[in-house]
């Protein structure tokens, strides 16, 4: 029984890390209609921000601060010097597009930092009780982390006029610029904070697994496979799903192993072959079959 | 008469020029080897993207299987070449004929992405799954395992060099007859306008399987040969790494085209062969050049040889018309 | 000639567009006065939605100009061409559905900082009683309305209406008439319609086209009845 506590913990902090790394691309496809392959970039540099300062500070905030700002910054340039230009073309091109920046960031990591896997102390190892378990404190604070940030877009899409025009061209970008308003500061404002959410993902991420110029390739799979579960384009859906994924690939581990690795891949497969829409598909984004 | 002798012409002068090229530059025999190896992989992928307009980002588990079916029955099961060669082609046509169903049915981004995890989950299973016969990690040696072949022991690199450039003629050839065929017109045809074509009778998804079921099969052919050429397989074949290799080699070279994949090979592996000797980034290099392909460079070298005697030629200048784009 | 100039509100000089490889546009060429309805008729597939879009900055043109207030707006992005006063509706009457009326509303009014509903209520004063109905839950009819109240925020000079009343009942296209009646006291119209009979009754004047060219130009309203039904036919 404690195992399963212990590794329900787990699942919930790895939702947290899902959602984060998973919110821009679901963003990205529903705002902007395009698939995101460089959103990992952000994931990646942010973990690496947050060793460089801690190991040269020592402060886990300061590491934190950074990864947002950079990854923010890092999601600026990508987004006004290549999306832009790309925002007309179809899907697949996006697609090799944004690949290949995946690829070139994970070049200049490799650049900056070199290849060996980085470690980071985790800020924190008190532990506290959850029944009769000890389980790691910092781990259920990703996971509250994760929840805030949710908290924070929802009210935003729901509360401001930034919001709810960003939910209008979700649905139809067209009528919003023609009403008057320039419907690329908001994705350049969207993609920031989607990358800065990424990057602080990272940072936080960090300390629980070693830091190397890959960690983002699997990430990238999982997070594609957290936002076609929710639904591309629906916040909600990404974040049910990141928590259904989250304890899949926790309690599926502690079953066997493998599974750990392998689960959310088969449930990734069931769901493009069945419903693939997802659980939250959102109107309008009808995807997965050929027309 | 004459467009049989067309279709093969072209192969013919290629692999004679390859043929060559060995003589004059005998260092550089397992260098031509492998664009030869490797331009069957990318002929591969180029009947995804080229032809159908697929874009996959798992071509990398194709080449595995014909790789790792090669090996493991090299060194578990027989001693004989040419079999563990053609079990591997039989391999790649039976994963062709078992996913396709299920994966060209999907839009272009979630092709994408599947064949994506497809090749994670594939290194995972050889990698760690099955390491009780794949070795993992440290992979498995069987050079010692082939046996001599009747009419050429292909274990000698001289001899695997013709080996190869035979077989690079055949597939070459038929891949050229396809080209000029009714299933290359139709895969190009659909590639444009798959809903005409269906109004037309044909039945688009059975066209699509067949391609899929030739991409995969190149594919292992591919990774069948390179498994003979080294003697060993191991996990790294297959890596998710690899699958934008193959993507930026289909786009250097031309897509949709017949000799595309050959200079895309060349001209990718070419370049890797004068770059690693500078720099071991090789994700920057790629990413970079799939960048430059993409926005300046569509067609490719051969595409651009193409249409640039094309014009010569022909003297055929269409006037070209502005786009009228940007519709998000 | 000059004077003409001075009250030219739009003006389109030998537009050719594109898309891909397939020209639609052939050189056209019309003129908004200011004041003055204009209307364009003609068959589908002539290419008048093309036009509208294009002079609205959603599609980029290949050759010709487009002024606008004397101004040049070749290239300019749609949002800025409505910043400037020139507003397109388009013809699939799609609203933001998952909002509702208000926060349509809201919308148009973030974008112009044009907060006097009331003056925009004033065409369509049912919306008053739909504010907190889901955009998505409105019949047609109120979609356009919708539509155009939203547009109408931020007293836009020029209103290019695309295809109004399609689909609508014939007692919805008559509330339309007259509320077309009202705004061109304010505002500019330009309008595609099929619609006969409110052709002739709200232009001024008429413009056909066929096939990616302006075929025929009238003032006269006799003229029009017979140009638009010959021209249809």
């Amino acid at each position: 029984m404690n195992l399963w506590i212990t590794a329900f913990v787990y699942g919930l902090s790895m939702s947290g890390v899902l959602f984060l790394v998973s919110v821009g691309i679901s963003i990205g496809f529903g705002l902007m209609r395009i698939v995101n392959m460089e959103q990992m970039v952000y994931y990646t540099f942010g973990a690496y921000m947050a060793y460089t300062i801690v190991t040269a500070t020592g402060s886990f905030f300061l590491g934190i601060v950074a990864a947002i700002t950079v990854a923010a910054a890092l999601g600026v340039i990508v987004e006004t010097q290549l999306l832009r230009r790309v925002y007309e073309r179809e899907m697949m091109f996006t697609m090799v597009v944004t690949f290949s920046v995946f690829l070139i960031g994970i070049g200049i990591i490799q650049y900056i930092w070199g290849l060996d896997p980085k470690p980071i102390a985790s800020p924190m190892e008190t532990m506290i009780q959850v029944a009769r378990v000890k389980v790691p404190l910092y781990r259920l604070l990703i996971f509250g982390a994760a929840i805030l940030i949710y908290a924070g877009i929802q009210l935003l899409l729901n509360r401001t006029i930034m919001g709810k025009a960003i939910r209008a061209g979700i649905e139809n970008p067209n009528n919003v610029k023609g009403l008057g308003i320039n419907i690329y500061k908001i994705f350049t404002i969207m993609f920031v904070i989607a990358s800065g959410i990424a990057g602080l993902g990272g940072a936080l991420y960090a300390p629980l697994i070693m830091v190397g110029p890959y960690m983002g390739w699997d990430m990238l799979l999982f997070a594609f496979i957290t936002v076609i579960l929710g639904g591309l384009g629906s916040i909600k859906g990404t974040m049910v799903s990141a928590l259904i994924l989250g304890q899949v690939m926790a309690l599926g581990g502690t079953l066997w192993a493998p599974l750990a690795f392998i689960a959310p891949f088969m449930v990734m497969f069931l769901v493009i072959l069945v419903k693939p829409t997802g659980l939250f598909g959102v109107r309008g984004v009808a995807f997965g079959f050929q027309s | 008469m004459n467009s049989k002798i067309k279709t093969v012409l072209g192969p013919l002068v290629l692999v004679a020029l390859l043929t060559i090229s060995r003589y004059l530059f005998p260092y550089k025999m397992t260098f031509i080897t492998e664009i030869a190896i490797y331009a069957l992989f990318v002929m591969g992928n180029n009947i995804l993207y080229g032809y159908l307009g697929m874009v996959s980002f798992g071509q990398p588990f194709y080449l595995s299987i014909g790789a790792w079916t090669s090996a493991i029955f090299l060194a578990y099961l027989g001693h004989n070449p040419i079999a563990a060669l053609l079990l591997g082609v039989v391999a790649g046509v039976i994963v062709g004929l078992v996913l396709g169903p299920s994966f060209i049915r999907l839009r272009g981004d979630y092709f994408a992405l599947i064949n994506a995890a497809l090749c994670a989950i594939g290194v995972f299973v050889f990698e760690k799954l099955l390491m009780g016969v794949t070795r993992g990690e440290d992979g498995l040696w069987f050079r010692t395992e082939m046996s001599r072949v009747r009419l050429l022991d292909i274990r000698l690199p001289q001899n695997f060099f013709f080996f190869v450039m035979i077989i690079f003629f055949i597939v070459l050839a038929l891949y050229s007859h396809m080209n000029n065929s009714v299933l290359g017109s139709s895969f190009k045809a659909m590639k444009v306008n798959e809903r005409k074509m269906r109004f037309l009778g044909f039945d688009t998804f059975r066209i699509r399987w067949i391609g899929f079921i030739l991409a995969s099969a190149l594919s292992s052919l591919s990774g069948s040969l390179y498994a003979l050429n080294f003697g060993f397989v191991n996990p790294s074949l297959g890596e998710n790494h690899r699958a934008a290799d193959v993507l930026v080699a289909t786009l250097l070279g031309g897509s949709g085209t017949v000799y595309g994949p050959f200079f895309g090979s060349l001209a990718f592996l070419g370049i890797k062969d004068l770059v690693s000797r500078w720099i071991t980034r090789w994700e920057l290099v790629v990413g970079i050049i799939t960048l430059i392909v993409m926005f300046r460079f569509s067609k490719g070298i051969w595409g651009g040889i193409h249409s640039l005697s094309g014009r010569i030629l022909k003297r055929n200048g269409k006037p070209t018309v502005q786009d009228g784009r940007r519709q998000i | 000639m000059n004077q003409d100039r001075k009250n030219s509100l739009l003006e389109v000089s030998e537009l050719e567009v594109s898309y891909k490889k397939l020209k639609v546009l052939f050189g056209v060429s019309v003129d908004v006065k200011k004041g003055e309805n204009v209307v364009l008729v003609g068959r589908n597939g002539a290419g008048k939605t093309t036009l509208f879009r294009t002079i609205a900055g959603f599609i980029n043109k290949g050759k010709g100009s487009i002024f606008f207030k004397g101004k040049a707006i070749d290239g300019f992005e749609a949002h800025e061409v409505a910043q400037l006063g020139l507003k397109y509706i388009p013809q699939d009457k799609q609203v933001f559905s998952d909002l509702n009326v208000r926060e349509n509303l809201e919308l148009g009014s973030y974008a112009t900082k044009d907060y006097d509903w009331d003056s925009v209520l004033v065409y369509f004063p049912k919306l008053k009683t739909l504010l907190d109905r889901k955009a998505g839950n409105l019949s047609g009819g109120e979609r356009q309305m919708l539509l155009i109240t939203m547009a109408m925020l931020g007293h836009p000079e020029l209103l290019l209406m695309d295809e109004p009343t399609e689909g609508l009942a014939p007692q919805l296209v008559d509330e339309l008439k007259d509320a077309f009646k009202e705004i061109s006291k304010r505002t500019t119209l330009f309008i595609i319609e099929q619609n006969l009979p409110l052709t002739s009754e709200v232009a001024d004047r008429v413009y056909s086209m066929k096939e990616g060219k302006v075929v025929a130009e009238t003032k006269d309203s006799a003229e029009i009845k017979e140009m638009v039904f010959e021209k249809y036919l």
